[in-house]
């Protein structure tokens, strides 16, 4: 398989605490590979590394082959585009003025622009300044930024943070396209689980500044297990009885609950009962993206 | 760099901030032409006796348009400083910068191209106020030396000395990165002139207050101001001026190769 992005033992340390630790991930050409993690996990520190905005501690990474001690990695970085955390923009321009920019400092001509802006949504915006976008204009605008240079390899820092339901569709539906049509390889980083499980093609959980399990989409999909969803008027109690029936459990809430080690419901049920524990609802799940990296990062009982 | 410089020049003459500043440079020259004018006025009225109960001897009192040449060389660095340094650290603001990092441009080269992009700002200024000078000043006062050899070497050797100012204003600004930045590059020259008093402990040694007035910009572009002719260490002063434009152009781009970006 070629990977356009490889780490190895990848460190980066700010002062003390250490936000990479030894992670080593392999994002593959051609795919959407979803970076997931908690806040602080070290997700926009790796993309700060790979993008040169900070220097690594120690480690390597490789990209589109090329080390990153190696002096052609300046010229690599011109196949890459990316938008870390917030877009970055020239306020007092307007949106095809920002983009001018960037083809200046790339060298190129600006007849692609107008498609550019048209593939954000952000063809009939004239002469209004950045300034005065709203923020999901002001994220496509920086998703924007980061196409002018035509790249393979695209790098996206929560890109639906703050984005109305409406935006979140066109941004995702971008991204699909930009990787089905264009073939660009896509690094995504999202808190919105549910979202980036109906992008990515594989995944990178990270915790702790280290990748603790790196897969496919159709490897997640075999992984992620079935579960049974109770909502009951008292989760101790549940906790309590499934304690003594060695089952392996997670609590979301006072009500809420999934339960993973197969059982006949009859008995539970009224095991239940005989504590005063009242079952409201009972449905088979399939485990999500979400509750997967939960069960991944420590939040099953009994397991 | 090319593209670099492309990209920095049209963010500098896109923006309205350098058109502003050229304009109070302008307006500048020509206001001081002016105060110059009505000074001579009133000292020939004074001197004919037309203003009744004032007594004074206002006899040597001719305004020319020579000392005007020199009259903006110490503020000037406070204005390349407001264009110049705000080009700089809005693109930290913005974190603009990230994009010219991101598609593989060297930070040593993004340092050069904001050190080119502002010494061409401090020359473009440089040139308005000495055209404007020439134009107000020499229609509303006129020259009285000038040009003369001694004027012409003198305004010569002020450029180093901006030269080494902008570098240090371009250091700040990139290494800070931050308002902070900004406010210090700006308010350098004052804050150094504050405290020049301070070469007074030096007064048993000559050489050195002498060396140190030389080699600090601020003290330098008094020493060239008040000269009456060219200054005895000419060559010594642009040597000092051209090393400290070097030497923080080299420890700026190593902490800025060093540093993490946002």
């Amino acid at each position: 398989m070629e990977y356009i992005l490889q780490t190895q033992k990848l460190c980066k340390k700010y002062g003390k605490f250490k936000a990479l630790n030894d992670l080593t991930i392999n994002v593959p050409k051609g795919s959407i590979y979803g970076m997931v993690g908690r806040n602080g996990a070290g997700k926009t520190t790796l993309i700060r590394v790979i993008t040169g905005l900070n220097n690594p501690t120690s480690g390597e990474f490789s990209l589109f082959g090329v080390k990153n001690n190696d002096g052609k990695l300046l010229e690599t970085r011109r196949k890459m585009g990316a938008v870390v955390e917030t877009p970055s923009l020239h306020p007092e321009m307007s949106a095809k003025d920002n983009l001018i920019q960037q083809t200046k400092a790339l060298g190129i001509s600006d007849e692609k622009l107008d498609d550019i802006l048209k593939l954000v949504g952000l063809a009939n915006t004239g002469k209004k300044k950045a300034k005065n976008f709203s923020l999901g204009m002001r994220q496509r605008l920086g998703i924007a930024f980061s196409l002018v240079g035509d790249p393979e390899f695209l790098v996206l820092d929560e890109p639906i943070n703050g984005l109305d339901p409406q935006g979140i569709i066109e941004v995702r539906e971008m991204i699909m396209r930009l990787n089905q049509e264009k073939g660009i390889t896509i690094l995504i980083s999202s808190h919105i689980l549910d979202e980036l499980s109906r992008l990515a093609t594989h995944y990178g959980f990270i915790e702790h500044g280290h990748v603790i399990k790196e897969m496919s989409a159709e490897e997640l999909d075999k992984a992620c297990r079935t579960s049974l969803h109770v909502n009951v008027n008292d989760t101790n109690i549940l906790a309590e009885v499934l304690n003594g029936m060695g089952a392996e459990y997670r609590l979301y809430s006072p009500n809420e609950a999934d339960i993973f080690t197969p059982m006949q419901v009859t008995p539970l049920v009224l095991a239940l009962n005989e504590k005063n524990c009242f079952v409201n609802t009972m449905s088979e799940r399939h485990e999500s993206l979400e509750s997967y990296f939960m069960g991944l990062v420590g939040g099953v009982h009994n397991g | 760099m090319g593209k670099l410089l492309a990209e920095n020049y049209r963010r500098l003459f896109k923006g309205k901030r350098f058109y502003i500043v050229l304009a109070v440079i302008v307006g500048v020259a020509f206001l001081y032409a002016l105060l110059f004018y009505f000074l001579n006025k009133l000292a020939s009225r004074v001197n004919s006796g037309d203003l009744e109960g004032v007594e004074m001897d206002m006899s040597q009192m001719k305004m020319y348009a020579d000392s005007l040449l020199f009259s903006m060389k110490t503020d000037m660095p406070l204005l390349i400083g407001i264009t110049a340094g705000m080009l700089i650290v809005q693109d930290f603001r913005n974190n603009t910068v990230r994009n010219k990092i991101i598609i593989g441009h060297s930070r040593t080269n993004i340092y050069l191209s904001n050190l080119i992009v502002s010494e061409t700002v401090m020359l473009i200024y440089e040139l308005a106020y000495f055209v404007a000078v020439l134009v107000f000043g020499g229609i509303i006062l006129g020259f009285n030396e000038f040009p003369s050899e001694d004027i012409c070497i003198n305004l010569l050797l002020t450029l180093p000395v901006q030269m080494a100012m902008t570098a240090l204003i371009v250091f700040l600004c990139n290494t800070l990165k931050n308002v902070g930045g900004f406010v210090l590059a700006i308010t350098m020259p004052y804050i150094v002139n504050i405290f020049s008093f301070a070469l007074a402990f030096l007064n048993k040694h000559e050489k050195a207050q002498e060396l140190v007035r030389e080699a600090i910009p601020t003290l330098q572009m008094n020493i060239i101001i008040g000269s009456d002719g060219v200054p005895e260490h000419a060559v010594r002063m642009v040597i000092m001026m051209v090393a400290i434009t070097i030497i923080s152009t080299v420890g700026g781009i190593l902490l800025f190769n060093k540093s993490d970006l946002k």
